[in-house]
């Protein structure tokens, strides 16, 4: 794994130019917006860019080679997992700490145990969306995953629009207000537990992508 | 070290079916034309595709069960394919260091300094010559005993072909337990390398023998109509009808040249053998 | 070594080779106990198949031009054995003459007495 954790980090490496824009972006956007837009926007970025890491072992029968290499598909999955993982993780810490370095320059007030849940509640989404990306772009390929997703978030969109219609809206209302009722503990560890099961079938799917592979 | 038993692979509109038995210290070719099936028992024998029925194995595992451990033992050298090309060499040499415990990161060096590998150069902007020149170094850097190279040479001119085969022999020379599996249609680097050469054709070995045996033993007689009617066919594998009367394939030229001196005899290389073998011979 | 080999001829490359390993020895262009170059090694100079040098110098050993000791390498062997092997060829070459001769006595044909020695050898395969 060593060798390819050098690997992925080398080819992310690469595109300094990039890295650099985007940081550069990302500290002006903290600055200027409304603190929480970067506390979503800079650990997105860190997954979609460890992701892209895929693409460039894809192109050219690249999985073919790579495969020949003293590694198995397990380790090929764990590997990619372990870098989105850590590299959103990064970013994450990396936008928490400008969000409140923003806060103190605009001397707005803030109590940081408030908004640590808040902060703590981004994660959780990431590693949602990485567990549906993942597998996806080692199914489809780059290119076509791009559109799966769409796909998918527009069937989510559809469906939770059925959803209020079906449902109405007084309905939802009350289940929200019940879930607030709900000790906010209680509701942390079902997040924290939903979200590893979720991460976890999403490795066991991605490990089968991977050795079904036709290479 | 390689043997592959009663393989069959299906594909849409092709079908191999195969069986080879490569042992320690070979160096064995595999020829045939585009398509005849060379790189799917390559991918076979990797284990980067399962058969249908029929065993592959390699140092006496199943190709697909291959340990991590063993594969540190087998060097590769595919024909399209390699590190990304967004890499450069430091970058190479770093990622090698830390899949190959065996990795020989001196001997790297000098060799890409030999061979004028760029070192400020990404892959994607290495000329023919030089991306098949590292992938070829890849594979032999890291010790191992088994090297599978798939067209190692396709697309290189003489010189980058000899300098190739040429670190290929030295490799073998350094340790008599190394083996070669080499799949080519450039006959001539063949004949100067293997020990022995398996001519593969739609999916079907149709010829298995040692190199030269193949040059020494093989010829093609040329004879007219009235020659070929009372030619002795005992040892003559095929026929093929030609202008001048009969174009005869044989594996012992030496009957013929004692037997009928005046016959046209001509010497059987690699080329040779593929043409007659698969019917396209002029 | 210098070896120069004819691809284009008819001959075998591995009798080229045999032959003019074997006329160094006897010309003591190659001496008593000196090693020859591995198989690969030699293989690598002259651009062939490490199998047909193999068939080459298992054919001098044959031959009692060389000894191979496993594991070691292959050496010329002292010029007294190969003093022995081409004695026991004359001696050989000696005892056909002496039967030749006596079937010529007896009024055998040249074919008859090849077919003597071809049901012989048959007899013995």
């Amino acid at each position: 794994m060593a060798g390819l954790f050098e690997k992925d980090i080398r080819l992310l490496l690469r595109r300094k130019q990039m890295l650099v824009l985007f940081l550069a972006l990302a500290v002006v956007l903290g600055f200027t917006q409304e603190g929480t837009f970067i506390l979503g926007y800079l650990p997105f970025l860190g997954m979609i860019l460890t992701i892209s890491t895929i693409s460039y072992d894809e192109i050219d029968n690249g999985y073919t080679f790579l495969m020949t290499l003293p590694i198995d598909t397990k380790t090929y999955v764990k590997e990619k997992y372990l870098l989105c993982l850590s590299g959103t993780f990064i970013s994450w810490i990396f936008a928490v700490v400008l969000y409140f370095v923003s806060k103190y320059f605009r001397e707005s007030s803030t109590v940081i145990a408030n908004e640590i849940p808040m902060i703590i509640s981004f994660l959780p989404v990431m590693v949602l969306a990485m567990a549906i990306m993942i597998p996806t772009q080692l199914k489809f390929g780059a290119e076509k995953s791009r559109i799966v997703l769409f796909i998918i978030f527009g069937i989510t969109a559809i469906l939770s629009f059925l959803f209020e219609k079906v449902i109405g809206t007084e309905r939802i209302n009350h289940m929200l207000i019940k879930l607030e009722n709900i000790n906010d503990a209680v509701i942390g560890v079902s997040v924290v537990l939903f979200v590893i099961l979720a991460a976890a079938i999403s490795y066991v799917i991605s490990c089968k992508v991977m050795q079904n592979k036709e290479l | 070290m390689i043997s592959l038993r009663n393989v069959v692979k299906t594909y849409n509109d092709f079908q191999l079916n195969i069986s080879m038995e490569i042992p320690k210290g070979r160096i064995t070719g595999l020829v045939g034309k585009n398509g005849a099936g060379k790189s799917t028992t390559i991918k076979l024998i990797l284990g980067l595709v399962k058969p249908d029925s029929g065993e592959a194995r390699v140092f006496g595992t199943e190709s697909c069960k291959l340990t991590v451990k063993e594969k540190e033992q087998i060097g590769v050298c595919l024909a399209e394919t390699g590190f990304s090309n967004q890499l450069n060499i430091s970058d190479i040499e770093c990622i090698l260091a830390k899949m190959y415990p065996e990795f020989e990161k001196t001997y790297f060096q000098r060799k890409c300094e030999e061979l004028k590998l760029p070192k400020d150069k990404i892959i994607k902007d290495f000329s023919t010559g030089m991306k098949a020149k590292l992938r070829v170094l890849v594979a032999m850097t890291h010790k191992a005993k088994l090297l599978i190279m798939d067209e190692p040479t396709a697309g290189l001119d003489i010189e980058a072909r000899n300098e190739i085969l040429d670190m290929l022999r030295n490799y073998l020379e350094e340790d008599e337990e190394r083996t070669i599996l080499i799949s080519s249609h450039i006959s001539s680097d063949l004949e100067n390398l293997c020990d022995d050469i398996y001519l593969i054709h739609d999916g079907k070995i149709i010829l298995h023998e040692d190199t030269d045996v193949i040059l020494d033993q093989y010829g093609i007689l040329k004879v007219n109509e009235a020659q070929y009617a009372t030619l002795d066919q005992t040892y003559i594998l095929k026929s093929q009808k030609e202008h001048y009367g009969y174009a005869c394939f044989t594996n012992e030229k030496k009957y013929y040249q004692e037997k009928y001196p005046d016959i046209v005899i001509e010497k059987g290389g690699i080329d040779e053998l593929i043409l007659m073998m698969t019917g396209g011979y002029r | 070594m210098n070896i120069i080999l004819n691809h284009s001829s008819m001959i075998p490359i591995y009798e080229q080779l045999t032959d003019q390993i074997k006329s160094k020895i006897i010309q003591s262009l190659l001496k008593e106990g000196e090693a020859l170059p591995s198989v690969r090694t030699l293989a690598r100079e002259l651009r062939i198949s490490a199998l047909t040098v193999k068939k080459a110098y298992d054919r001098l050993e044959e031959e009692g031009f060389v000894t191979t000791v496993h594991g070691k390498g292959t050496y010329v062997t002292a010029s007294d054995k190969q003093l022995a092997v081409e004695a026991r060829r004359k001696a050989v070459e000696d005892a056909f003459t002496q039967a030749i001769d006596k079937a010529k006595a007896v009024g055998l044909s040249k074919e008859e007495i090849l077919e003597i020695v071809n049901i012989i050898m048959e007899d013995e395969s």
